[in-house]
């Protein structure tokens, strides 16, 4: 194999890899930025922070006393050890039921979506 | 078989006096059907329809009346008054009354059938054969759902499917038309004379009011002449049966069997408002019967959710049949709060489809929604009804809490999610149509005091006198009621079979 081949087999290489890396991380390029947040551990388990703005607001529109200290902590405290989606299965169970908009939601989802409403 | 023509009441000499055994008043499905049950019996029977076999204008605006409070249909336009009556119109939708439906519930106040639902199940095939429904299989969902899929998965809770049947309703198939389906049969009968255009304008009692002595009956040409019956049955549906009542107060002053202010009160419908609710599938399946009626088994039927006994118990609601109709699209809140919502919970949506949900509601009995008598009169110089339609907020909360359980429900299994769309009364009323379904304004009671009529539909108090038809419903559950009424009447039949031995 000649110098010049395999210089351009490795550019290739290296090439393939970026366009790889890129592909993986493209959400994180070319998706919605937020501002560093001291509530990204809980408003980092929302799939889709803009969906979930405009639920919360909704939601605070129809609760004006919402209190977001409180929510957080008793948010944080059922996330220490259940996900989201475990969180919104016990509300369920429990018939813990927000209605927004005459939507039937889960407690902890709009809660969640509050909290993302009051921050962004 | 000889065929014996329909008299019709223009040809009866004024001032004839005619005896019968049982004179039943009132041609339509419940009149209709108890003539029937009663072929082959020993006794008279004379049964008189105020209309043709036709609809004719000047006998139907006999029907009108006046209207207030919350909108109803013009009581000339909800209900039709020639043979067959207003199976001439019906929808053909047929499901027996729930055994909840007969209990007195603490939640629900004038409740309570003074019969269970176990004093109907023995006529309740007789039923289905008259509306010609096919099979009587609505508690065997899995003849339908082996052959035309599965139901909406729901979470374990208080909704799930029920089924309702059709009387022959499919594409150009009309339900069962009583007065043109059994005319024949009818004809056949050696011991009946149907009698047209014969419109009942009293019920004359004895001085001492404990029986019926004889019937007024009178044409809109203006013949006039009576029927001496030994036994009567007023079969006039829920609007006109109580007009009937308080009409004939020569010697009750109140009107016969309104001695204690109970006939015309507790009128009741179905409300069926349009659009309630929006109900969203993530993977967009759902069986074709609950959309619109399909055929199995030799029958025609269409899935509902319904509220189950122990979650009515539980939340104390009442029963509803909400059904799937229109696909739409979601708006971009909507959107955005499924896409949010399923996502989160790890499902796909991508082929998501949303519905609409109809429904039609059981509404609480209620003394005040009432129908009495005004002071116009009509061509034949009945008193003219008038009717104070009534809704409360609590019917509308009451079904709202069965929707949030279906959501919560849905959610639960992962299956879909639930938009309830109105909230107000306003918005509830803007939708809201009803089901021509008149019920309660002769209620059955064992108590004197708190019914018109007793556990057999019989007057309380005049004892030849009965009442067949849903007016005798205490309350109201949310199946239709032709089926119901049509057992009842079966019972009715047999129970007057034993009277005449």
């Amino acid at each position: 194999m000649s110098r010049r081949a395999l210089l351009g087999g490795g550019v290739a290489i290296v090439g393939l890899g970026v366009a790889a890396v890129l592909v993986m991380k493209a959400p994180a390029f070319f998706g919605p930025h937020y501002p560093p947040s001291p509530l990204d551990d809980l408003l980092s388990r929302l799939p889709d922070r803009e969906g979930a703005r405009r639920l919360g607001s909704a939601v605070l529109a129809q609760q004006k006393s919402f209190d977001t200290r409180t929510a957080v902590r008793q948010l944080r405290a059922r996330f220490r050890s259940s996900s989201l989606s475990d969180a919104m299965t016990s509300d369920l169970r429990q018939d813990r039921l927000i209605e927004v908009h005459g939507w039937v939601l889960p407690e902890a989802l709009t809660t969640l979506c509050a909290i993302a409403a009051k921050v962004t | 078989m000889v065929l014996r023509a329909f008299q019709d009441a223009h040809s009866v000499p004024a001032g004839t006096s005619i005896d019968t055994d049982l004179a039943i008043i009132g041609g339509g499905p419940a009149g209709i059907s108890l003539a029937l049950a009663l072929q082959d019996s020993p006794f008279k029977v004379l049964l008189l329809e105020s209309g043709g076999t036709e609809f004719e204008e000047p006998t139907q605006s006999l029907y009108a009346g006046a209207e207030s409070g919350a909108r109803y249909i013009p009581l000339e336009a909800c209900r039709l008054r020639y043979l067959g009556g207003s199976s001439n119109h019906w929808g053909g939708w047929c499901r027996p009354l729930d055994a909840i439906d007969f209990e007195t519930r603490s939640w629900v106040p004038y409740s309570g059938w003074p019969i269970a639902k176990s004093a109907l199940e023995p006529y309740f095939a007789g039923a289905q054969s008259l509306v010609e429904a096919g099979p009587f299989i609505y508690e065997q969902p899995q003849r339908w759902t082996a052959a035309l899929g599965e139901p909406i998965t729901l979470g374990e809770g208080g909704v799930y499917t029920t089924y309702l049947q059709f009387s022959k309703t499919r594409d150009n198939v009309l339900p069962t038309h009583f007065g043109e389906r059994y005319s024949d049969d009818l004809k056949r009968m050696s011991n009946l004379n149907l009698m047209l255009h014969a419109n009942v304008t009293g019920l004359r009692l004895t001085s001492d009011a404990r029986t019926v002595d004889h019937l007024d009956v009178a044409t809109l040409d203006g013949n006039r002449f009576q029927v001496k019956p030994k036994y009567t049955v007023v079969a006039t549906g829920g609007v006109e049966t109580p007009r009937l009542l308080l009409a004939s107060r020569d010697v009750m002053s109140n009107g016969v069997g309104n001695g204690n202010d109970l006939v015309g009160r507790f009128f009741a419908d179905h409300p069926i408002p349009g659009d309630t609710a929006i109900i969203v599938l993530f993977d967009g399946k759902i069986s074709s019967y609950y959309q619109a009626i399909q055929s199995a088994n030799g029958t025609n039927f269409r899935a509902a959710l319904a509220p189950r006994e122990a979650f009515q118990r539980a939340r104390g609601v009442l029963c509803s049949l909400a059904t799937v109709e229109a696909e739409v699209q979601l708006d971009g809140f909507g959107q955005a709060t499924m896409t949010e919502t399923a996502t989160a919970l790890g499902i796909d949506a991508a082929n998501m489809r949303a519905f609409t949900i109809g429904c039609g509601m059981e509404l609480a009995p209620d003394p005040d929604r009432r129908l009495s008598l005004g002071s116009e009169t009509d061509a034949l110089g009945m008193p003219r009804l008038k009717l104070d339609m009534r809704i409360s907020d609590d019917d509308f909360l009451r079904y709202r809490a069965t929707l949030t359980e279906l959501g919560r429900q849905l959610l639960a299994a992962r299956t879909g999610m639930v938009r309830i769309l109105h909230r107000t009364r306003d918005e509830w009323m803007s939708v809201m149509d009803w089901g021509n379904h008149h019920m309660g304004t002769a209620r059955m009671h064992a108590d004197p005091r708190r019914g018109v009529v007793d556990a057999n539909c019989q007057v309380h108090g005049v004892h030849n006198l009965f009442v067949a038809g849903s007016s005798v419903f205490p309350t109201y559950g949310a199946s239709n009621p032709t089926l119901n009424m049509l057992a009842l009447t079966l019972r009715l039949a047999d129970r007057l079979k034993g009277l005449f031995k």
